[in-house]
This record gives structure tokens, C-alpha cells and sequence, in this order.
């Protein structure tokens, strides 16, 4: 990267001015705010709708809202959905096809894809390194997706480092946060909100990761008063992010992770899990790296004109597996091997890296609290013993 | 807002395929002969599939099963067994159908050259090794015996049968099985039984008289390729007893069927364990493969 | 269910018939709802028996009948059988006539004790003691859940019987829907009971998306499991009373949730 990564100060009033920066460079930007009991990611042209003194105590299963009168904006860990709709939609008009007689050809008319300058602030290191990962299968492949590329450009992220973990999270077994990885590079601002309690509001250390994020910042310093980081704020920095980790409760042992779930397909484990498990997809849909999509064809009552949807799709569906008549995966168990199986292991084998980042979001989504760093355990222990021969499924 | 495009190549946008001949298999397989009508599907290689569909009613992956050296039109093998299976079967001639593709990875034919190949297949499954079959019978030069072994439930479901005779003719080494020769058993001549009954005798025998002419010799193990497609289980009978006659399991190879939906490794329907079978496949050899069609509902 | 719609003629507008059984008529309404889409319907299908629409009224055989409503009469079970005989292909709406209805309430209780208390005359009514789906005593073609049913799919069925292939209605839960629309989880973030995790799709998440838990309405998913979700409500407050009555709402006589009532109900019995 051409510019120097030379961190900024700004205040809470700074902040509105680079908000300001982004609407005025033709940029709709999107930020975390209270909506309906949960910090949602929503249009945003003010710092006032951000979160402030808003926090997420997060359990398996449980989740709540409560407002400690903090100065912070960023107070929170993640919310029920990350960047995901935003970028790889729910619901998707793809084309539409017509055909008047079996023997017309058929007339494709192909969707625009959205356009248009995004900026979405407030994106946390997990749910950056889930944007990679959601690259890598949509962009990286031999196939672009066409949708998914064109949410992906005229995107700026602006990323803000996580300084409340939820008892849910566990990004540090993944490696994913609660500060940024020198590794990624996708973003074009990092941002870490510093709260001193005692003397007013917050300020925000901005540090540029992109050329745009430099000029943005360039134009940012004319704007508004910037101050230069002191040592005494590093070292503020620093032990926000050790009481980060620290507070972190939840781990995943990932040590040949990806060996322990292919040794894991006959383990009874999954049985016991599927006897819990509501298979109603909850855990899919706001994973920030499940990408699984199907495609349904809506006609006219003609038949003449078919409108091609595609949708969010859970491995945990029965049609999902579906190969003629019948599904390959009937049993919960195993579908829930799918999945499980899928994020911590042959996720490495299909795009040489995790699907899991450690977010800790299906844990508190899930309906029943089903939470997997509990889980994983048992699977290690069998895996290293030489496994469970009792049958995964069967009889469900 | 909607945009209108023709793009021939767009790999996620269906162009029209006209039907120019349909030819009933069995009770419930025919084969469509499809021509360009609008827009021209790339060049293929055997083993590859498209997305074949009804506009309207879906999509479903069908190798292509005529000759790769012939783009002027293109064949589907199809069992009636979904909504739009059936309807792909019932299509009449002059019907326009849609397709995507070709997609997936072909049968590694080059890896075959220069020793004995056999081709194993379960009912339907003749068909997505039809292409390849064709391809090393007219280069067969570059090859040793060839061996055709297909499988099916009773005489009438024999797919492609007067083709198998006449390559019978040409001195390839055909054999069938069913499992039951029906009520009019004396017009068979066939075998009864699985197909994988056939291979010792067939194959097996092939492989001891190349191991004989080279005692100790590691690469005698590699001078037979296998191309197996059918049902899992045969498929996965049929490499455990290719491999107990000492064949490689990187000259085995299968191909596969899961969910294939959108064919360009994005959806994730198609997945078997660590393998993405629109991406990785359909064609895999035993050794990619592992276990993963013994573990149950992988 | 697999979805089986038959071939109709083609050389003839089919005839669509719509039957009501015991049944409050919203489902039929549902139909007479389609408005814009109605007069597209009338191309393509003759509409030969629709009392609640138009009072012009063909003879059968019908292509298609649609039939509204749970069998609760004897009248009931002589009409459903004519019906069958006389329907190419017989679709259920609504989830009285797929699961029986909220009158299915009545199964499994004393019916002239019912009748002793709600009615002057006891004496001049006919019921049968069950009020039970349509399925239960004829082939049914394709059930269409709902309580009402969703306009849109009601559409799909028709257009996937006029173009011959077999409806796309999904089968998985609420919450697919739910979290498609991108709504907060009401069990997750407020503590409200909900069905959702356990019923099947096609409601689009109405109730979530005004904060309240799902009812049921559509019955249960392709994979609903009751007891895992009756623990979890235990855990969030209710008792076993609660439970049974969350359970035997609209959807109540189907079998997979009739069985988490009874088994609400039975932990209440336990000594």
C-alpha cells in the first residue's frame, strides 16, 4: 500500500464529518442502531443513530439489549445479522424467461444488479474476515457470482475493532478479532473507538488500510480537527484490546480441527445433537459466511412468463440434499454433520480455509442455545481415541 | 428494471436448445438430440454435464452423452424421474429446451493411453460414458482391450442397446447383466446378476495377463483404467473390487451425481464431503473420493 | 406430502370447483383475494362451481376441485366421497381441511356434553364426533397449509396444475422466512414463545414481524421437533398448561402437534 499507515484522532463530532465525507463522495452508507430490540445494520447519515451506550449481553440461546449510559457507540459485540444481506441478498430476482409455445425459443431477460457507492461503518473484524470468506466462494472461483460482484464493488469498509466481546465470541480460537488482522486487506479504514469515562466523549482512532481510506482520511484532516495519537493513547489501545481477549470465554480448540470433524462422520454425538436441533435453518441464516442459495421459478398462470428467484438456502432444509426423488441427508444428524462438518473442516478441503470465524451468532440464534465450542470437545476426545463406532444415523 | 442480453456464454443464463430427434431407451429413458436455436453452448469434453430444463418447470444436471467432436448438436440420455425429468422425457421434437453449460470436469481420458480401459456401468449410467466410449473406440490405437460392462434391472431397461451391439461388432469386449432376465428370460443370452459379478472374469483376467508379461514390475499395475458410472452403491462395489485386482485407485474414476444447481460451485448443493461435485467433478477418481460414499448420508 | 397433480385434457378450458366444508370461508376468500390475478384465472380455467363467488353452478366431473374446510358432518363424509369421484385432481386449502381446524378442538372430548351446553336443541343437530382433515377419508392431491392460506402460493398450486408440474411450496420453518425478511428472533431477543421454529413456512413471518410468536397456523415443518421445542418453553416460563394450549391452536389435530399437547399434558398428569 502506497500510503503510510499513520493513525488519526477524531471525536464523535470528527466522526459525523467523515459519515458527511462518505454521503457527500455519492456513498450510501449503512451502520449498526437499536432497531426492534437489536442493533441492526441500517442506512445511517447520523452518529446520533449509532448505539450509543447500548450493549448486547449475548448467552446460548439468549439474547438482550441494555443501555449502561457508556460514552461508547461501539459498545456492543455483533448483532443478530452481519454484512451478509447487504451483500449476498435473501431474496434475489435473477431473470426472467418467456416462452409463449414449447416451440419458441426462450427470451431471457437478465436482471440489472444494483448499482451504487456503498460505505458500511462499523464492520468488526469477524465479520470482515467472513467478507473474505464469502469472496473466496463467490468471487475467487472459477465462476464469479454476478450479484455478489456487484455489491463487492464501489464498497468502502470501514472496519471498528471490537472492544466488548459477548460471551458468545470466540474469534480469538478463530483468529478473527477482536482487533483486525495485519492479514486481511479488503478494508479501507480501521477504527478503535477509545472511551475514557471521565473526560467526555469518545474519540476514535482512524487508521488508513486502503488508498481511498488515506484520501477519505486526507480529506477528513481538512474538514475537521485531527489529533495525533499520543504514547499514552497506544497504550490505552492496547490494554482495551488485552481485556478484549481477556473477557473472550468461549474457545475452540482448532489444532488439526479440520482432522478431528472428517474422523467425526460416524460419532453418535450427532444423534444426541439432532435430538436437540429444531433443523429450522436459524443457524445458517445468520452465519455471515453461509452462502448456500437455491433458485425457484415462479410462472404466470400461463406458464408463459417465469421469473427466476434465487434465496437463502439451509443445508438443514430436506429439499436442500434432494438427487431425484429423494434426499441424501434425511436424518437431522446428518444434516447436522453437514454443517457442522462443513465450517470447521472440508470448508479447508473446498476453499483452502475456515467457514467459521467465531462470531458466536449461532449460539445466541439458535432457538434451543445449541452451542458448538460445547460440543467440540467431545468430538476431539473420540476423534483421538480412535472414534465412536456407534452409527451417526439411521432411525431419525 | 430489466435489461435484455443474449450473452451465449454467460455460464448462469440459459439459451435455447431446439429438440431435433427424441429416441425412447427404455419405459421411462429417452434421448433427446438438441441443436442450437438461440445462442451456442462451448465445446465439450466427455463427462461433462449441462443444465438441461424446462423454462418454467427447472433445471437438472445430464451429461452430454454424443461424441465430443460433434458441436452441432447435443445429446441428453434422460430417466423420467422428477417434475422435470418427465416432462424433459415427454418433449416432443421441435420443443425448445434450455441449457446451461457444459460444466464440471471430464473423464481423464489421457491418463488411459496406452493401456486397457474398462468402462463399468450401472443402468442410466451408459450414458455420461457414451462419449468417452465413442472417443476411445475411434482413437483406439492409443489403447489396449477395451471392456464394456453394463448392468440392469431386466433386459427391457437396457439403455442403448442396439449401440452396445454394434460395438460388440467393432470387437469391443461388451457384456451385460440384469439383475432379473423377466418372463420371457430364454430371449436373453445376457448374464444374470450385478455387474460387478462380470469384472473378475472380464477385467481381472486382463490384468493378471499384463502382470504375468511383467512380473514385479509396479507399472503393470497402472495399465488399467477404469470409468465407472451408476448408482452409488454399485459404483462404490464395483471400486472395492477394481482395487482388490490390484487397480490403481488414480485410474479409477467415477462420476457423480448430488444437487447440482447452479453448476458454477456457488449454490453449495452439490457438495460430498470436501468435494464440490459441479467443481470438482463430476468425474472423480476413487482416490479424491476416499469414503465418502460409504459414510451414510454424506 | 409429494406433490401429485394429474395431467388435465387439453383441448378444453379445465373446470375448477371450490367446495366449502366446516370452515369460516377465509381460505375461499383467499381465492376471491387474487383480484388482479383472477381475471388471468377465468382465461385458463372455467370456473364451474364456486358458491361463494357466482351463483351459476355446472355439473361435474371437475378438473380441479379445491376443498375448504374439516369433515365434521355425515353430511360432510357422503359429499367428500361424491366429490372425490367426481374431481380429476383434488386439492385441500387452509388448515381446517389439511389438520381439522381450531372445531377439531372437540376431538377426544364429549360431543353431547358440547352440544348439552351449546345448543337449545341438541336434538336437531348431526355431527360426528370428530372434526378431522379431508385426508383422512379420501386421496387428496396436494394439501396447501395455512390458516388462512397464503394467496401467493394458492396461485403457484393453480399455475403449477394449469402448466402440469408438481407446486413449489416449501416445506421448511417460519424462521427461513423470518430471517429472510430479516426480523430480530422474538424467542432469542424477547423471550416470546414461538412456534416458528417447528412450523411450516408460507405465512412470509406475519406474526414475527408485529413482535408476537408463531401460532402454528401452517401446521407443522418437514422436520419439527416438538419435544426439543416444548423444553426450550418450559425453560422460558411456561408451564405445562400453557404449553398444551400453545400446541392446540389452529394446527392442533395434526399429528405432530396433537402429540407435543399430549405430551404437555401428560407432564402435567405426572404425579
Amino acid at each position: 500500500m502506497p500510503t503510510e499507515r499513520t493513525p488519526v484522532i477524531i471525536d464523535i463530532k470528527g466522526l459525523q464529518v467523515l459519515v458527511d465525507v462518505l454521503i457527500e463522495q455519492g456513498n450510501e452508507v449503512f451502520g449498526p442502531q437499536v432497531i426492534d430490540d437489536v442493533i441492526a445494520i441500517r442506512p445511517l447519515t447520523s452518529v446520533d443513530q449509532l448505539p450509543a451506550g447500548w450493549t448486547d449481553d449475548q448467552g446460548a440461546g439468549r439474547y438482550r439489549l441494555h443501555n449502561d449510559h457508556s460514552h461508547g457507540r461501539f459498545g456492543y459485540a455483533v448483532g443478530p445479522q452481519a454484512w451478509k444481506p447487504l451483500l449476498h441478498e435473501p431474496t434475489l430476482h435473477t431473470l426472467s424467461m418467456t416462452q409463449s409455445h414449447a416451440a419458441d425459443p426462450v427470451e431471457v431477460h437478465v436482471t440489472a444488479t444494483r448499482k451504487g457507492r456503498r460505505a458500511f461503518l462499523g464492520v468488526r473484524p469477524c465479520e470482515l474476515e467472513a467478507i473474505v470468506r464469502l469472496d473466496t466462494v463467490l468471487l475467487r472461483g472459477p465462476n464469479v457470482d454476478r450479484a455478489y460482484r456487484s455489491a463487492r464493488s464501489d464498497l468502502m469498509l470501514i472496519v471498528v475493532n471490537c472492544t466488548v466481546p459477548a460471551s458468545t465470541c470466540f474469534c480469538t480460537a478463530m483468529n478473527t478479532g477482536p482487533r483486525v488482522s495485519e492479514n486481511v486487506t479488503i478494508h479501507d479504514l480501521e477504527i478503535t473507538e477509545l472511551v475514557n469515562e471521565h473526560d467526555g466523549g469518545p474519540r476514535y482512532v482512524v487508521t488508513p488500510a486502503s488508498r481511498q481510506g488515506a484520501e477519505i482520511l486526507d480529506v477528513l484532516g481538512s474538514r475537521t480537527s485531527t489529533v495525533a495519537m499520543t504514547n499514552q493513547d497506544a497504550l490505552d489501545i492496547e490494554a482495551g484490546f488485552r481485556r478484549a481477549e481477556s473477557s473472550i470465554e468461549r474457545h475452540v480448540d482448532t489444532k488439526e480441527l479440520h482432522d478431528v470433524m472428517i474422523a467425526s462422520s460416524e460419532n453418535a454425538l450427532w444423534a444426541e445433537l439432532a435430538d436437540r436441533c429444531l433443523a429450522c435453518g436459524n443457524c445458517t441464516a445468520v452465519c455471515p459466511t453461509c452462502f448456500c442459495t437455491s433458485v425457484n421459478e415462479i410462472t404466470d398462470l400461463s406458464g408463459t412468463t417465469t421469473e427466476r428467484w434465487r434465496h437463502w438456502d439451509s443445508c438443514f432444509s430436506l429439499e436442500f440434499s434432494r438427487v431425484g426423488n429423494a434426499p441424501v441427508r434425511s436424518s437431522v444428524a446428518s444434516r447436522y454433520r453437514h454443517w457442522l462438518t462443513h465450517k470447521l473442516g472440508t470448508w479447508h478441503d473446498q476453499f483452502d480455509e475456515s467457514g467459521c470465524v467465531g462470531c458466536g451468532r449461532c449460539i445466541t440464534w439458535c432457538p434451543v442455545g445449541i452451542d458448538l465450542t460445547a460440543e467440540i470437545p467431545a468430538l476431539r476426545t473420540a476423534a483421538l481415541s480412535g472414534g465412536d463406532s456407534r452409527p451417526a444415523s439411521g432411525d431419525q | 428494471m430489466t435489461v435484455t442480453m443474449r450473452p451465449a456464454r454467460a455460464p448462469d443464463i440459459p439459451i435455447s436448445y431446439g429438440v431435433l430427434e427424441r429416441s425412447d431407451e427404455t419405459h421411462d429413458v429417452a434421448t433427446l438430440r438438441t441443436y442450437p436455436v438461440a445462442g451456442r453452448l462451448p465445446s465439450f469434453a466427455p463427462g461433462q454435464f449441462s443444465m438441461i430444463g424446462i423454462a418454467g418447470v427447472g433445471e437438472v444436471p445430464i451429461s452430454i452423452s454424443s461424441p465430443a467432436d460433434d458441436d452441432t448438436a447435443h445429446s441428453y440420455t434422460i430417466r423420467a424421474i422428477g417434475a422435470v425429468t418427465q416432462r424433459l422425457v415427454r418433449a416432443g421434437v421441435g420443443d425448445v429446451v434450455t441449457v446451461r453449460g457444459p460444466f464440471g470436469r471430464p473423464w481423464d481420458m489421457a491418463s488411459a493411453e496406452g493401456g486397457d480401459v474398462a468402462f463399468i456401468a450401472g443402468g442410466i449410467g451408459i450414458a455420461p460414458l457414451r462419449a468417452a466410449i465413442e472417443e476411445v473406440v475411434r482413437d483406439r490405437q492409443r489403447y489396449g482391450r477395451i471392456i464394456v460392462l453394463v448392468g440392469a434391472t431386466t433386459p427391457d431397461n437396457v439403455v442403448f442397446r442396439p449401440w452396445l451391439e454394434s460395438l460388440r461388432q467393432t470387437g469391443v469386449d461388451v457384456r451385460l447383466t440384469v439383475d432379473r432376465p423377466g418372463p420371457d428370460a430364454s430371449s436373453w443370452f445376457g448374464n444374470v446378476g450385478l455387474v460387478t459379478e462380470l469384472i473378475v472374469d472380464a477385467v481381472g483376467s486382463v490384468s493378471r495377463v499384463v502382470q504375468d508379461d511383467n512380473p514385479g514390475d509396479e507399472a503393470t499395475r497402472d495399465r488399467l483404467s477404469a470409468f465407472l458410472c451408476g448408482p452409488d452403491a454399485m459404483m462404490m462395489a464395483t471400486v472395492v473390487e477394481l482395487e482388490q485386482l490390484g487397480v490403481d485407485p488414480d485410474h479409477i474414476q467415477l462420476t457423480l451425481e448430488r444437487n447440482m444447481q447452479c453448476a458454477i460451485g456457488t449454490c453449495g448443493h452439490c457438495q460430498l464431503g470436501g468435494l464440490l461435485i459441479c467443481r470438482d467433478g463430476p468425474v472423480v477418481t476413487a482416490t479424491q473420493l476416499g469414503d465418502a460414499l460409504t459414510t451414510s448420508e454424506l | 406430502m409429494r406433490p401429485r397433480l394429474l395431467p388435465r385434457p387439453t383441448n378444453t378450458p379445465p373446470t375448477l370447483a371450490v367446495w366449502k366444508f366446516a370452515s369460516c370461508d377465509g381460505c375461499q376468500l383467499s381465492l376471491l383475494d387474487c383480484e388482479d390475478e383472477l381475471i388471468a384465472m377465468v382465461e385458463h380455467l372455467s370456473i364451474a362451481y364456486f358458491p361463494e363467488a357466482s351463483s351459476a353452478m355446472i355439473g361435474g366431473p371437475y378438473d380441479l376441485s379445491l376443498v375448504e374446510g374439516s369433515v365434521s358432518t355425515p353430511h360432510h363424509l357422503e359429499r367428500i366421497y361424491q366429490i372425490r369421484a367426481n374431481s380429476n385432481t383434488l386439492v385441500t386449502i387452509g388448515a381446517c381441511a389439511t389438520a381439522g381446524g381450531i372445531q377439531a378442538l372437540r376431538n377426544g372430548h364429549d360431543i353431547d356434553e358440547f352440544m348439552s351446553i351449546v345448543y337449545a336443541h341438541p336434538e336437531y343437530v348431526e355431527t360426528l364426533a370428530a372434526a378431522t382433515p379431508v385426508s383422512d377419508y379420501v386421496d387428496v392431491d396436494f394439501e396447501l397449509r395455512g390458516c388462512p392460506i397464503d394467496r401467493g402460493q394458492l396461485l403457484e398450486v393453480i399455475a403449477a396444475f394449469l402448466t402440469n408440474r408438481p407446486p413449489r411450496i416449501s416445506s421448511v420453518s417460519v424462521c427461513v422466512e423470518c430471517k429472510s425478511r430479516g426480523l430480530p428472533c422474538v424467542m432469542v431477543a424477547g423471550g416470546t414463545p414461538c412456534l416458528g421454529p417447528v412450523t411450516h413456512a408460507g405465512c412470509g413471518a406475519l406474526c414475527p414481524a408485529y413482535g408476537r410468536g408463531c401460532y402454528g397456523c401452517f401446521g407443522p415443518s418437514e422436520s419439527p421437533n416438538t419435544d426439543s421445542l416444548n423444553e426450550q418453553l418450559a425453560d422460558l416460563g411456561l408451564d405445562n398448561r400453557q404449553l398444551e394450549r400453545l400446541w392446540r391452536g389452529f394446527s392442533g389435530w395434526s399429528p405432530e402437534f396433537r402429540a407435543a399437547a399430549d405430551n404437555a399434558h401428560g407432564k402435567d398428569n405426572e404425579p
